[in-house]
């Protein structure tokens, strides 16, 4: 019982140890790292990304993939920016930044849906579209000075403990519950795992699988939100990164890439995994041009050991 | 016998191509009384060495089926380029350098193929890893700038014509677009690329190596990507660790453009090629009116959807759940 429990968490608890050796090690060479404001730091730096995380978890789960989720940030950032520098209510900003990223979800889950396009083709077309977008809008120039309004719900908090932490735990909590108790979340893992048993099992593939890109657009809406207020300006290349950091988020979380299985928290591990080792090159001065290769480095261990584990289960199961 | 003849012609991509060609050409040519010259056609086809050479690649792998796909070759250019160019700086023969190039992109090829053909990882994530991994050292080891160490003679491949026909053109992409047309049509390979794209259990089962020949063509691809590198180096006399990037979007978009499904299996070089037309007329469309390339990467994004849209319209549901356990599979088996 207790060892069946134990190999249905390994991977969570493979990376929590992983987890704890870097953090341990990372300390011992730049003792500055388990400091009160580093740590404060990485949490607020690394909420965006694990906002997002959850969300990309949703789509990975039913074997699709949202590469859009950058520019989509970007461009709802965009109108948070004209909001902010326009003087509109708070409440009308926080309405406009979740209604046009359930839109951007929404035309992510047409295409794939209706259009019968595949996941990854059509949102990396979109993508290009609203990073052409930005750029019209943008002019080629930054949006700055944006006053951060949304700054209490941000960075301020109790004793040293941003709330956009515990904003985050709540995210990632909701998630939790939706996966494993709701009919819309266990779905997800049906469709992931086999299509064709969901479909005939009566499962609503097209609509499930809709709504599951419209919230993912929902909370990319809300890290906009979360960006614009942290950093204060929106510049041309906004998000550029945050897919394949996502991405790789949510397979060091112990997410197959091909759907079907993972656990929320694990995702939130690997956002922690990768906040702390992004944090790691920075304070052992490694040039920052070196940071993608880390973070690409790092999925391609993670879908090696992944496939690794998988296969060895399988054999398990072999009569 | 005659209504079918119509109907196969109508539903002949490459068919829909050429019309589509001609109607952007007619538009430029109203915009641009200097368009229809035919110095100036010839002198455009420039622009179609380095996405024709990742495009052909790109075909190659998605046929493979499988949900092959290679968002790496990019950063394969850009690799491969700026190493060319750090030898060449370090006083290397630019011939040595770039035949070191195209087996550098060989080599990186591998490697990927490695990793989703023997190792059986979704090709989608191993190249996104990939791709992060070989931009980010290319970019590391210049220090993120360009490099341009090569001498005069070297720009002869990319910016001398013969007669009006560009030498890029005529040496590079024609020789190697001809090659993998007999390829696919005429040699074992080629039936054996359609068969492990279109059913890999029943290629399998007949004695193919589906590996290897998923492996083979990432390898290819590289290979491509590595020629590009040389091709594009010569052509703007610089390396930049950046160069390839905007390319996978386009190659993409040349494939399935092309009429390649995205599931494998279906699609044709000549397809590519005449997508290659569509995309070169259109982008020298966009620098005659000026326009940033950024929103043309973003129209090139526009056709993409709706090009695929078109391809899986009349064919199986491409999201049935059919469709999908079969990749599943393929991933399993």
């Amino acid at each position: 019982m207790l060892r069946e429990k134990i190999g249905h968490h390994s991977h969570e608890i493979l990376l929590g140890v992983a987890l704890i050796v870097v953090t341990i090690g990372v300390d011992l060479l730049r003792p500055q790292f388990l400091s009160p404001a580093n740590l404060q730091s990485l949490l607020i730096n690394g909420s965006v990304l694990a906002m997002v995380s959850a969300g990309m978890t949703l789509v990975i789960l039913l074997a699709g993939i949202d590469i859009s989720v950058g520019a989509v940030m970007g461009l709802v950032s965009l109108f948070i920016g004209w909001g902010l520098l326009g003087h509109w209510p708070l409440l009308l900003i926080a309405l406009v930044a979740v209604l046009s990223g359930a839109m951007f979800g929404a035309i992510n889950g047409g295409i794939i849906y209706l259009g019968h396009v595949s996941p990854i083709v059509a949102t990396l077309g979109t993508m290009s579209i609203w990073e052409a977008a930005i750029f019209a809008l943008l002019r080629g120039e930054w949006l700055s000075g944006l006053p951060a309004k949304f700054g209490p719900l941000v960075v301020g908090g109790v004793a040293g403990v941003p709330n956009i932490a515990w904003i985050i735990l709540v995210i990632y909590g909701a998630m939790s519950v939706v996966l494993t108790k709701t009919d819309f979340g266990r779905r997800l893992y049906a469709i992931g795992n086999n299509g064709e048993a969901a479909r005939l099992m009566g499962i609503p593939i097209k609509r499930t699988g809709f709504w599951a890109y419209v919230v993912v657009g929902v909370i990319v809406g809300l890290a906009a939100i979360v960006y614009t207020t942290i950093n204060g300006n929106v510049e041309n290349q906004v998000g550029a990164n945050l897919p394949l950091t996502a991405i790789a988020a949510v397979v060091l979380g112990g997410v197959d890439i091909l759907g079907g299985a993972g656990s929320i928290w694990g995702v939130l591990m690997g956002v922690a995994f990768i906040v702390v080792l992004e944090n790691a090159t920075v304070l052992l001065g490694i040039p920052a041009l070196y940071d993608q290769a880390v973070v690409g480095a790092i999925i391609l261990v993670a879908v090696l050991t992944n496939s690794v584990r998988r296969g060895r289960q399988n054999y398990r199961s072999m009569p | 016998m005659k209504k079918y003849a119509v109907k196969n012609w109508a539903s002949n991509r490459v068919v829909w191509l050429v019309i589509l060609a001609l109607g952007l050409a007619s538009i430029l040519s109203v915009m641009s009384p200097y368009f229809l010259n035919l110095t100036n056609l010839l002198s455009i086809t420039q622009f179609s060495v380095i996405v024709g050479l990742l495009g052909l690649g790109q075909t190659l792998v998605i046929l493979g089926g499988g949900g092959g796909i290679d968002l790496s070759s990019g950063a394969i250019l850009s690799l491969s380029g700026v190493i060319m160019a750090l030898a060449v700086a370090h006083g290397l023969n630019f011939v040595v350098a770039s035949v070191m190039a195209a087996g550098i992109g060989l080599a990186l090829g591998c490697l990927n193929g490695l990793l989703i053909a023997y190792q059986r990882l979704p090709a989608l994530i191993v190249t996104l890893g990939t791709q992060y991994l070989f931009g980010s050292i290319a970019l590391g080891i210049t220090n993120g700038t360009p490099l341009s160490p090569f001498p005069a003679s070297f720009a002869d491949l990319g910016q001398g014509f013969l007669g009006p026909i560009p030498n890029q053109v005529l040496f590079v992409l024609v020789p190697i677009a001809i090659i993998l047309w007999v390829i696919m049509r005429k040699t074992l390979y080629g039936q054996q690329l359609y068969a492990v794209g279109t059913n890999s259990v029943a290629a399998r089962l007949v004695g193919i190596s589906v590996v290897r020949m998923r492996w083979s063509l990432y390898a290819i691809n590289g290979l491509l990507a590595g020629v590009a590198a040389v091709v594009m180096s010569s052509w703007l006399n610089t390396a930049s660790p950046t160069a390839g990037s905007p390319y996978v979007l386009e190659s993409i978009t040349v494939a399935v453009l092309g009429g390649t499904s995205i599931f494998g299996g279906e699609g044709s070089i000549g397809g590519t090629i005449m997508a290659i037309v569509v995309v070169t007329i259109l982008e020298s469309g966009f620098q005659l009116a000026n326009i940033n390339s950024v929103i043309q990467l973003g129209t090139l994004g526009l056709l993409l959807i709706l090009s695929v849209m078109v391809n899986e319209r009349g064919r199986m549901n491409a999201l049935s759940p059919t469709r999908l356990t079969r990749m599943r599979r393929d991933h399993e088996q």
